[in-house]
């Protein structure tokens, strides 16, 4: 559907690490046996910023990061169904500004937990198959979008726990879809993408009234009018993999395949035909051994580097802000052998973690310039 | 040698009614009105007049003075019953009702058609087969066992006796025909609404026992009677929809077990009915549409009984049942969310939701994902999309009415952008082409669209000319 611009030749980055910063493994936690698919930093309270959580197993951990390395547990909770495996979680808050972590796993049930109170405010039920990824707005940070292996995507809001929309339809996704994000200032505007290696660029202009009415809905949340978004404005088919992980940069979207890479492109939309547009892809950010599906990657706040794991259990770390792109650092360790899963970089990008299949949390720390 | 004899004179074997033998005892009229219908029917769409002026000379219906009712649509029916009368054989199944009457009446009319031999005599029988779904609830009605008729009269009963009514039994009274020939008949009427056929079961329960005076008190046990007057019936239809099958199944149990006069009491113990007939596959299907057949199945007398139940020792079928329909949980078809116990037990039909705002966003979205249609192609479907959506035009005969309507709703559009009418006339000349509209339809709406440009223009004229009187006029204090 997208048609790569002719003439206009992506660059693509070095592989020779710069070095500019330079991590230290500070620590190393095992968390059981399951492998760990989703460590995430909480980016939504600045009072939170150095706590993350895991999911893994059947359960979600929550640890803080203390300096000098050490990694301090705070809460842990387990489904008490022993099949759930959850794939991802994501932090959100409620209006008052409590906050709140979203689980979803391979029941397809999105588990609301409120941190404060330690117990769960409410389980979203819809998805038709598991959850693979959950994203907070960060913008309005009750709204939490999943994606899931029933081909859909569903907005939430976890206040109230009402589905909101559904993103499927005639001209939703075909298979499985592996990640979602949320536009960092257009409150409108989602992109997924799945394993029919299409990602795809959603609008909720039309039904934002909708969204507004499921903060003040005081009836039963399964009777609030669900809508169907059948149509993304944009459908961008850069990737000729599964595409495992996308997240928007500015108006830009980086997006990885199986491919051993990571892409940065640009989405040109035509104002007034929705649907038609091309993908202009700027950068190429070499991963080297990562073709597995399912390996995610992370920025920091501010979107300045990139950190992401591989098959080896090594990590990049790519700088965001240079063109042609610069490898800040490449993280490797001769104990840390098993999948990187995903990786997580805290506010100012000087503390990396990464969460691995054999269960096992690596703490990487970059020493602060004073 | 008699033999031979015999067969030398032998008449030739020919199958031939007594009728023919006697032509001139046959009924001419009938003969034509037979030929007449046939004739009707075969007729090409081409020749169907199609103006008020045309041969053949039918009476046009302008007077809206149908010959045969009008149907009964939301919008003027002055309109639409010509449109009827002369579409009819594509719509031969448009008014509830009426089609028999229209079939029969338009005959006479119809005998400067050319004459065909009808050597088909399928076709009058096709023309039946479709009225059959208006007027042929009726029809298959009264043509049924001696058992419908009783149960005309026993509904009577119902209606009187019984101290425990319910809302419910009210319904079985007012639908007993749809209800019980939706059972009886083919299959496409059991497509009538599964609330109503369950509710079938319920007239005939008196049928067979009308010496048990208790049977008819309490509305459980209408199922014994049931289940006798359905095995008579035939037990394959009861194979082929599942609240059928639903009904069936639990007044079956009471005639098995008819030593237990406690299970007949309480409505609860249909499932001991259910159970004895669960061997059939039929038992999963019931606890999928349960929705239904819950709410049909006197869903008053369960909630009556809720104490009861829990009080009553548990059977393996009761179970089947109440977990069936309270304490499943049911999602919604759209969104699979949790659907509560009051939302499954409504009657809530999703065919009567109105067209809404979010339906015209969609409406543009899906407009917008066509590729090679022009961007006026898209105005003008979505507007004429929408007022059909909203307006709820449904029928062929709500054409005309649409257009003239759309044409008033729209008129600024269409007097200002020559590209919409356009859009307009090519519209109004495929909408002629398939014999929605006639010329007449065409001419109203043209006419009164060139009325309000006149009239447009007209105001413009005089608003310029009151502009330049202003401009000449003296200025106040020069002179």
């Amino acid at each position: 559907m997208s048609k790569i611009a002719l003439g206009n030749e992506s660059l693509v980055g070095s592989l020779i690490p710069s070095n500019k910063k330079s991590y230290k493994v500070t620590n190393r936690i095992q968390e059981g046996k399951k492998p760990l698919y989703a460590l995430v930093f909480n980016f939504i309270d600045s009072r939170f910023f150095k706590v993350f959580a895991t999911a893994g197993g059947n359960r979600i951990t929550l640890y803080n990061c203390v300096e000098g390395g050490t990694i301090t547990a705070l809460q842990s909770y387990t489904d008490e169904d022993k099949e759930e495996s959850f794939y991802t979680v994501s932090w959100a808050c409620d209006v008052i500004g409590n906050p709140f972590v979203a689980a979803g796993g391979v029941k397809g049930i999105v588990r609301v937990i409120d941190v404060n109170n330690e117990r769960i405010h409410k389980s979203l039920l819809g998805h038709g198959d598991s959850v693979n990824e959950i994203r907070t707005q960060p913008l309005k940070p009750q709204l939490v979008i999943t994606a899931s292996k029933d081909e859909s995507v569903r907005l939430w809001n976890i206040e109230t726990g009402i589905c909101i929309l559904i993103f499927a339809g005639a001209g939703g996704h075909r298979y499985e879809v592996l990640s979602v994000d949320f536009h960092p200032s257009d409150i409108h505007r989602v992109a997924s993408c799945g394993m029919d290696t299409t990602i795809k660029i959603w609008s909720m202009k039309e039904f934002w009234t909708y969204v507004e009415k499921s903060f003040t809905w005081t009836d039963d949340p399964t009777k609030f009018p669900t809508k169907f978004v059948q149509f993304p404005v944009f459908t961008a088919s850069v990737h000729t993999n599964y595409v495992d992980c996308n997240r928007w940069f500015g108006d830009f979207i980086l997006s990885k395949s199986v491919d051993n890479e990571i892409l940065l492109w640009e989405p040109q939309l035509k104002e007034n035909s929705p649907g038609e547009g091309t993908a202009d892809v700027l950068l190429r950010y070499p991963v080297p051994m990562c073709d597995i599906w399912f390996i995610k990657f992370s920025c920091d706040i501010h979107c300045s580097s990139l950190a992401i794991g591989n098959q080896e259990g090594k990590i990049y770390v790519w700088d965001l802000q240079s063109c042609p792109p610069v490898l800040i650092s490449k993280l490797s360790h001769n104990q840390s052998k098993s999948v990187i899963r995903q990786t997580a970089m805290s506010d100012d990008g000087n503390i990396i973690l990464a969460c691995c299949e054999d269960g096992t949390i690596w703490r990487w720390d970059a020493p602060t310039t004073k | 040698m008699i033999q031979h004899h015999h067969l030398l004179r032998a008449k030739p074997y020919f199958v031939c009614s007594s009728n023919r033998r006697k032509p001139s005892q046959r009924d001419g009229s009938s003969r034509t009105m037979k030929r007449i219908k046939v004739r009707f029917l075969e007729l090409d769409l081409n020749e169907l007049p199609r103006d008020d002026d045309t041969e053949n000379g039918l009476t046009h219906v302008d007077d809206g003075d149908a010959i045969m009712t009008t149907p009964t649509i939301a919008h003027s029916p002055e309109n639409t019953s010509q449109i009827l009368q002369l579409t009819l054989p594509e719509v031969a199944h448009s008014p509830e009702k009426t089609s028999g009457g229209i079939l029969q009446t338009t005959q006479p009319e119809r005998v400067k058609s050319p004459e065909k031999t009808s050597g088909d005599i399928t076709q009058p029988e096709r023309a039946k087969s479709s009225e059959q779904p208006r007027s042929g609830v009726k029809k298959t009605y009264k043509r049924k066992v001696k058992s419908s008729s009783k149960s005309k009269i026993t509904q009577s009963e119902i209606s009187q006796s019984s101290s425990e009514k319910t809302s419910c039994e009210m319904l079985q009274v007012t639908q007993p025909e749809m209800a019980q020939s939706s059972e009886k008949t083919s299959c496409e009427m059991l497509k009538v609404t599964q609330s109503e056929v369950p509710e079938s079961s319920k007239p005939k329960a008196p049928l067979d026992s009308k010496g048990k005076g208790k049977s008819a008190e309490k509305s459980v046990n209408k199922s014994p009677e049931m289940a006798q007057s359905l095995e008579k019936t035939g037990c394959n239809i009861l194979q082929i929809t599942q609240p059928a099958i639903a009904e069936s199944s639990k007044p079956k149990a009471p005639l098995k077990s008819k030593g237990k006069s406690k299970s007949a009491e309480k409505s609860v113990n249909k499932s001991p009915a259910m159970a004895q007939s669960s061997g059939k596959t039929s038992c999963s299907i019931l606890q999928i549409t349960q929705p239904e057949i819950g709410e049909s199945s006197e869903p008053k007398a369960l909630l009556d009984s809720k104490g009861e139940k829990k009080a009553q020792k548990r059977t393996m079928s009761k179970r089947v049942i109440k977990k069936g329909i309270n304490e499943r949980q049911f999602n919604h078809s759209n969104s699979s969310q949790p659907m509560s116990l009051d939302k499954v037990m409504s009657d809530e039909d999703s065919e009567n939701e109105a067209y809404s705002d979010s339906d015209e966003i969609e409406e543009r979205m899906r407009l917008d994902q066509l590729k090679d249609v022009s961007t006026e192609d898209k105005r003008f479907m979505f507007l004429w999309n929408s007022f059909v959506g909203r307006q709820r035009v449904l029928a062929d005969g709500h054409i005309p009415w649409a257009c003239e309507e759309f044409t008033k709703l729209h008129q600024k559009e269409l007097i200002y952008s020559i590209t919409m009418r356009w859009q307009w006339r090519l519209f109004m000349i495929k909408l002629w082409k398939y014999g929605l509209v006639s010329g007449k339809t065409i001419n109203h709406c043209n006419v009164f669209l060139d009325k309000k440009a006149a009239e447009a223009e007209a105001e413009e004229a005089s608003a310029s000319q009151a502009l330049l009187l202003l401009m000449d006029s003296p200025v106040p204090g020069e002179d």
